[in-house]
């Protein structure tokens, strides 16, 4: 089973607030949701865990999505470590400028 | 080297058949066929490319979040329990780094290791003697000193390639890596604390050697295949040197899954390759399949188990892992990445049982920085982690260290009498905890790790003891241990199993104790010592 598709957009605005795009680019640009539909073996999970979040939670400001993540953080934490965890994975496992801005390159 | 050798083109009879081929199976293999004996390796695994690089930051032996590049497959599932009874054991995927980072391929982990280089130091043996033993330990001696495997040493930092400079009383064969940034950082602070510092040797090329180029210091070391080959294991020494001798065969993606044997004497190996099984007759096994596989494949061949003792005394290293923040960048990306190490901590001290060795780490991959090298108060996600991040990777120093385990004969290795792998053969359980005095060392080597932090300048220094648990994690040793009672070990001196005729073991399994040293170089040793007894 793979994560239900009115899900995608939750999981898509959850992301980009965990790791936000500012001068560099963060969990939209690094395709963090991409990556995470890429394990179906957790759907079961996402799917119950984004349905923690409000139902309008990707059309909310980014504050208002900010309290919502802090309350999943508490309410579910099991579920928001493996939001958290993956969405970090996708951003920093893969060459960005965010490599370049952390310093780390790769020479050979 | 050719790997696609089929079973019934090694249906014959061998002089030696080799089981495995990382650190202990090649060297034995190379010394064998220099003796002109006929030898079959036959190896679970398959050949490693390393080029074009694999450089998948979450599928490595570093990081194992999702799978591994030199591994077992994602079913060999491992059971653990506390106890003595392998039914009771819960199931474990084998990404979980607790319980097993075994490397499965050609070479072993020898084609992804770290390759710190160490010899044990005389101490190491020694350990029942100097320091008494513990309550509820297997603590024992050596039967074996450092002076006995001393030229061995010798012989394998030469013929493997060790960089390493001078230090100490030695010299390697070529001079030290790169020095670092923050290797130049913490020597300058270790020498104001008085403390000795050395370069760290690794099994890598800082200059061409073996017609193999130097290092290009890629930040890609540890838990990677090299991408220019200068990186030095069994699969680029001492292997492909046996095969040009033209008596060694190579068998690759073939698990053997039985030892056959009549009295005290091992007749063949059950080897199973693609779905076909066989049975390869032979004159002389020599196991070194690692010290859980190891003891795996005695166990469930029932052989040198007569005393209850194949698969006890499992251990591997606590480490002690310190870091901290500098006020400016320490980093330079230079490759591999260890380049200062202090032993000034190994023994001699107050109220510990042995101690351990401390140095700086390899190049951290990002994404192992934000999993394993933030500090408590670190942000965890948002604008202030994305911040933190970019803020303090290169600003970030660490040290670390392999203690001394202590062995317990409760820690060990089971066979499941439920669970079979793919091929049929039973599958490990492993069971008990790390000792007590093994947790009172990683912390005494922690405050000292955060002395040397502190000198070097770092504001903000962090790392905690860990918890109690089975330290089986990597560097897995001791199953089979080596001494002169069968009572209380499985193989004699020489690595022959008590009680038969033609039967060895060639790799950690037969360490009595592990050293605080990554263990690899003294595994090499002891089977080359073990390859010049062999008849």
């Amino acid at each position: 089973m793979p994560i239900d598709a009115h899900l995608v957009p939750i999981l898509r605005a959850a992301t980009a607030r965990i790791v936000p795009t500012d001068d560099l680019p963060g969990a939209a640009e690094l395709r963090a949701t991409e990556f995470i539909l890429g394990f179906p073996e957790y759907a079961d999970s996402y799917n119950a865990g984004l349905a923690k979040l409000p139902a309008d939670f990707d059309l909310s400001t980014p504050d208002a999505q900010d309290s919502a993540l802090s309350q999943l953080s508490s309410d579910d934490p099991h579920f928001f470590d493996l939001l958290r965890r993956q969405t970090i994975e996708a951003v920093l496992a893969q060459p960005s400028a965010l490599w370049d801005a952390m310093g780390f390159v790769v020479t050979a | 080297m050719t790997g696609n050798v089929r079973l019934t083109q090694v249906a014959r009879r061998w002089d030696a058949i080799i089981i495995g081929s990382g650190a202990g199976g090649g060297v034995v293999a190379w010394s064998l066929a220099f003796q002109g004996m006929e030898v079959l390796v036959i190896e679970r695994g398959h050949h490693v490319p390393f080029s074009p690089p694999d450089r998948d930051h979450l599928r490595n032996h570093r990081l194992t979040q999702y799978g591994h590049n030199v591994g077992p497959s994602l079913d060999d599932r491992r059971g653990m329990t506390t106890g003595d009874d392998p039914t009771s054991a819960t199931w474990h995927s084998p990404l979980e780094w607790q319980y097993n980072n075994n490397a499965m391929g050609v070479g072993g982990g020898t084609s992804v290791y770290g390759a710190q280089a160490w010899r044990f130091k005389p101490e190491d043996f020694r350990m029942a003697s100097i320091y008494g033993v513990p309550e509820g330990s297997s603590l024992a001696d050596w039967p074996i000193s450092y002076a006995d495997l001393e030229p061995h040493y010798i012989e394998m930092e030469r013929e493997l390639g060790v960089a390493g400079g001078r230090g100490g009383t030695q010299t390697w064969p070529m001079p030290p890596t790169a020095p670092t940034v923050k290797g130049q950082r913490l020597a300058a602070a270790a020498g104001r604390l008085g403390w000795d510092t050395q370069a760290v040797p690794l099994a890598v090329n800082s200059v061409p050697y073996n017609d193999r180029p130097a290092c290009v210091n890629c930040q890609h070391c540890v838990g990677f295949a090299c991408p220019v080959d200068a990186k030095n294991g069994s699969q680029n020494t001492f292997l492909p040197r046996a095969m040009e001798t033209g008596n060694v065969t190579l068998i690759t993606d073939a698990q053997v899954v039985h030892i056959e044997s009549a009295g005290e004497k091992v007749t063949g190996v059950r080897v199973v390759q693609r779905g076909k099984s066989m049975v390869i007759p032979t004159d002389r096994v020599i196991v070194a399949a690692g010290a859980i596989e190891t003891a795996r494949l005695l166990l469930v061949s029932q052989i040198g188990n007569q005393n209850d003792q194949v698969g006890r005394n499992l251990q591997g290293h606590y480490y002690a892992s310190a870091a901290g923040i500098t006020p400016e960048s320490v980093y330079d990306g230079v490759g591999p990445g260890p380049s200062v190490a202090t032993t000034r901590w190994s023994h001699g001290n107050d109220g510990i049982i042995g101690g351990g060795m401390l140095a700086d780490d390899f190049v951290l991959l990002p994404i192992i920085y934000a999993k394993r090298a933030l500090p408590p108060h670190a942000p965890t996600w948002g604008d202030e982690w994305k911040n933190f991040v970019r803020d303090n990777y290169r600003r970030t120093l660490q040290v670390m260290g392999p203690i001394q385990d202590i062995p317990s004969p409760t820690s060990r290795v089971l066979v499941s009498p439920t669970e079979t792998d793919a091929v049929g053969m039973p599958r490990v359980v492993l069971s008990g905890t790390a000792h007590p005095e093994s947790v009172r060392a990683q912390t005494f080597l922690l405050g000292k790790a955060k002395q040397w932090l502190a000198e070097a300048g770092a504001e903000q220094i962090w790392g905690s003891p860990s918890g109690q648990y089975l330290s089986a994690g990597q560097h897995q040793a001791g199953t089979c241990r080596m001494g002169e009672d069968p009572r209380t070990s499985v193989v004699d001196p020489s690595g022959k199993i008590h009680g038969y005729a033609n039967i060895w073991v060639a790799d950690t399994s037969v360490h009595v104790t592990n050293g605080g040293f990554n263990p690899f170089l003294t595994a090499m040793a002891t089977a080359i010592r073990t390859s010049s007894l062999i008849s």
